[in-house]
């Protein structure tokens, strides 16, 4: 799903959750989901502005993100249709 | 009979109706109360502390197998809690999000609690804000209010208050905290003392608002009582189909009916079908991606309204506890290891002490029981055929499935939820998801599959946690292929009798146990390879994106798992396990005891199964016994040892006479009796094979048709497993026979 606010700045940063390193927080921008796939994402915290953190991998190689204070697990494909940009790694602290 | 009363009657009558369908039991209340709330978010203990031991279980949809309603009684009212299953929203996905929503808009609660996880408010407003769509009658419980503190965030209950316009109570339920507060807010509501004006959404996108209105105001002039006539009409827009439902039938309108007595007029046909037509015809003047950003929106006014309320980041969040632990239960390295161990663990605690209560129970019920009766029934001058019938034949098989399975499911159950509670479980799904995405299946499947080793049937109720239809399927249809705990007695016995009497005696129970093992992860295997047909023949789909929220770790309750183990899972499941081998034990007992032309109805059925049987390297009477103990599993070597003895002419003066079934005295004697049966290895190995690969159980069968509605699933998870194991004993004997040639 394209939020309509932010759907734009999604094709400038190309970052997708996917690619970002263990423990480097980013910012959610736009999950690029349809809205049936990106409504369980919603409701466990993952909305466009929220604050995202990779914090560890499991066997098979799929993340566990940090987000709104729980730990979520998602499948390699999903965390590659998550559109982030970086945010400063101080910008959070305190 | 006047209008005004009739009406009234009727009014009452009909919400008791629609309770009735909804599984709740019309019995004597004062308020009914419904429990909402998130997973994960401590509405159990809330339940508990309201209801305490005051509480039954019901068979509908939950979190476990069932669902749980209790009582408790505030100022004289008694009033009915009833739990719904924790969800995230009420946008009916899944089957649980269905039933909630159904009992919140269909049961008329009188009051609706939501509990919410006060570390996560603005994902667990979401599902505050729809309840508030819905009905006005709610107590919103700030619970968790402990880790809250801990995790450096403040809340501003009476600004959340006054934002939300209900009752917002604060506490932790765990320690009793907030529960009378909680009581006296339900009261207030339940009784009109309060009154409640909910927030609702005012205004929706402009091109939306437009539509929204105007079938608003149509369905307020078909239905003038309905209070929520926005999300009526949203939820039209969207096409859900209950709400569609309730319009065409009218129900909607009798939902806002009260018990005050009030007269309300029943909306004629014509007006509900233009409601209907009008939805139709306006869903075409919405933009495209419409819920997109009815979504966008509402997930925006939760985060605005929790924004309001609560301050974060006071102290560092920490979690550093639960991090190392996840670190090394879900590592590349240790994960799958650790996970072994522990299931491992569970099943061994389960087999090994399940032995001695086991062997108690068959001696009380089988041993002791039945000739008790039997003496009591030769005094009393019984019939033979009778006493034959009703002893030999139905109490027995009962007996026999209470021993064998109660004590292995009143181990394995406690400890499954206690892994559960501890928050082990989702781990387990996690470190198994990227095999079960190989396979085009969920990985919550994983959880499912530990659950059928315990029952098929509980495993195929537990498949409602994967929400996505596709996937729940494959779920359901490989279930069978965990052996479940009325299959290990048989795998055991055959083991040790044939396969650990080969190796040398000090050594024996090892091999024994290797076998078993190894036949329960080839039903894995089967499992993994059957997921991977279905998913790419029948069941062809995209892999649903997969997120699990992985709870923090919290200290098990060991006393309250136990119990609500016990009731939810374990007695129900030997319930159902019981009210089907009765009619297995009248029917064992009748065609051992029939007789046609000099023979048993259960002999010439051996014979004439007799070649099909030696074809797939087993035999007539081991057929025989899986067609008769469709049931349950648990009476399969029973039936098997009772029928060898009845078609084995040499063995004519063994056993307690024709269709009753006898305790296994000794391995020694066992072994002896099947050996003059005419068993070898092959029959042995064959007969474990099959063992794990046939048709699941009549209980399980009911509880598939049940949980999918359809013949045809049903049917494919029928006769998928019993096909595999036919082609695979073929080919194993066939083998066999040439190598030995």
């Amino acid at each position: 799903m394209q939020l309509p606010a932010v759907a734009e700045q999604a094709h400038i940063e190309d970052l997708r959750l996917g690619d970002v390193p263990m423990q480097q927080e980013v910012e959610l921008v736009s999950i690029d989901l349809p809205v049936e796939l990106a409504e369980p994402l919603l409701e466990r915290g993952v909305l466009p502005g929220c604050r995202i953190c990779p914090v560890q991998s499991s066997p098979g190689g799929d993340p566990v993100v940090s987000v709104d204070g729980s730990l979520l697990a998602l499948r390699r494909e999903t965390a590659d249709c998550l559109c982030v940009r970086l945010v400063s790694p101080f910008q959070d602290v305190g | 009979m006047d209008a005004f009363s009739s009406t009234c009657e009727s009014c009452a009558q009909h919400r008791e109706q629609s309770l009735v369908r909804l599984g709740l039991s019309p019995d004597r209340w004062d308020y009914l109360v419904a429990l909402a709330g998130n997973p994960n978010v401590g509405k159990s203990t809330v339940f508990n502390e309201l209801t305490g031991l005051r509480q039954h279980t019901g068979n509908w949809p939950g979190k476990t197998v069932v669902r749980a309603e209790g009582v408790f009684g505030y100022e004289g009212k008694r009033t009915k809690v009833v739990d719904l299953p924790g969800t995230y929203s009420l946008q009916a996905v899944g089957v649980d999000e269905e039933v909630a929503r159904d009992f919140v808009l269909f049961g008329r609660p009188d009051v609706t609690v939501v509990v919410v996880d006060s570390t996560r408010l603005e994902r667990n407003l979401n599902l505050v804000l729809q309840i508030l769509e819905i009905t006005d009658r709610v107590v919103v419980f700030l619970n968790l209010m402990d880790e809250a503190r801990r995790n450096g965030i403040a809340l501003d209950p009476s600004r959340l208050e006054s934002e939300l316009g209900v009752p917002v109570v604060t506490g932790t339920a765990r320690e009793g905290i907030g529960i009378s507060d909680l009581l006296e807010a339900v009261h207030e509501v339940a009784t009109g003392r309060r009154k409640t004006s909910p927030y609702r959404v005012q205004e929706h996108a402009p091109d939306i608002e437009v539509v929204v209105s105007e079938l608003s105001s149509i369905v307020l002039a078909a239905f003038p009582d309905v209070p929520n006539t926005r999300w009526v009409s949203l939820r039209l827009l969207n096409g859900d189909a209950a709400v569609q439902e309730a319009v065409r039938s009218g129900e909607l309108g009798q939902l806002s009916r009260d018990d005050s007595g009030e007269v309300i007029r029943d909306t004629p046909e014509p007006e509900r079908a233009r409601v209907l037509d009008a939805a139709t015809r306006l869903r075409w003047e919405l933009p495209a991606d419409f819920q997109d950003i009815v979504t966008a929106r509402a997930y925006a006014r939760a985060e605005a309204v929790a924004s309001h309320a609560q301050k974060k980041g006071l102290v560092k969040a920490a979690f550093t506890f639960d991090r190392r632990l996840d670190q090394l239960l879900t590592s590349r390295l240790l994960g799958f290891p650790l996970m072994l161990l522990i299931l491992g663990v569970v099943f061994w605690l389960t087999i090994e002490g399940a032995n001695v209560p086991s062997s108690m129970l068959a001696t009380l019920l089988v041993d002791q029981g039945h000739s008790w009766l039997k003496a009591l029934s030769a005094s009393a001058g019984l019939p033979w055929w009778l006493d034959g019938f009703m002893l030999d034949g139905v109490y027995l098989a009962t007996a026999w499935v209470i021993s064998v399975m109660l004590p292995p499911m009143a181990i394995f159950f406690p400890l499954f939820t206690l892994l559960e509670d501890f928050g082990y479980l989702p781990r387990v799904a996690f470190n198994l998801d990227s095999m079960f995405k190989k396979a085009g299946a969920h990985g919550k499947q994983a959880l499912t599959m530990c659950m059928g080793f315990g029952c098929n049937a509980a495993g195929v109720v537990s498949t409602r946690i994967i929400d996505s239809p596709r996937e729940r399927l494959i779920a359901i249809i490989t279930n069978n292929f965990s052996l479940c705990n009325g299959r290990w007695p048989t795998q055991i016995l055959v083991a040790t009798i044939f396969i650990g009497a080969l190796a040398p005696p000090h050594l024996g129970g090892v091999v024994s146990a290797a076998a078993v093992v190894s036949i329960a992860l080839l039903g894995v295997l089967m499992m993994f390879l059957s997921s991977w047909i279905l998913s790419r023949t029948v069941l062809r789909g995209e892999a649903a994106s997969f997120s699990l929220e992985l709870p923090p770790y919290r200290p098990p309750r060991l006393l309250q798992t136990l119990y609500t183990s016990i009731i939810d899972r374990t007695l129900i499941v030997l319930w159902r396990a019981v009210v089907f081998a009765i009619p297995a034990g009248a029917v064992i007992w009748l065609i051992s005891n029939v007789t046609i032309g000099g023979g048993s109805v259960a002999e010439y059925s051996v014979q004439w199964l007799e070649p099909l049987g030696l074809l797939l390297g087993l035999n007539g009477v081991i057929l025989l016994a899986y067609v008769v103990a469709i049931p349950a599993n648990e009476i399969v070597i029973p039936t098997i040892l009772m029928m060898t003895v009845l078609v084995t002419p040499e063995l004519a003066d063994q056993g307690a006479g024709a269709g009753v079934m006898f305790e296994e005295d000794s391995l020694v004697t066992t072994g002896a009796l099947l050996h003059a049966g005419g068993w070898t290895l092959l029959t042995a190995v064959n007969l474990m094979l099959f063992s794990l690969l046939h048709n699941p159980c009549s209980t399980t069968i009911y509880t598939i048709y049940k949980e999918t509605r359809s013949i045809k699933w049903t049917a494919l998870a029928t006769t998928l497993p019993v096909f595999m194991g036919v082609i695979v004993c073929f080919l194993v004997a066939q083998i066999w026979r040439l190598a030995a040639v």
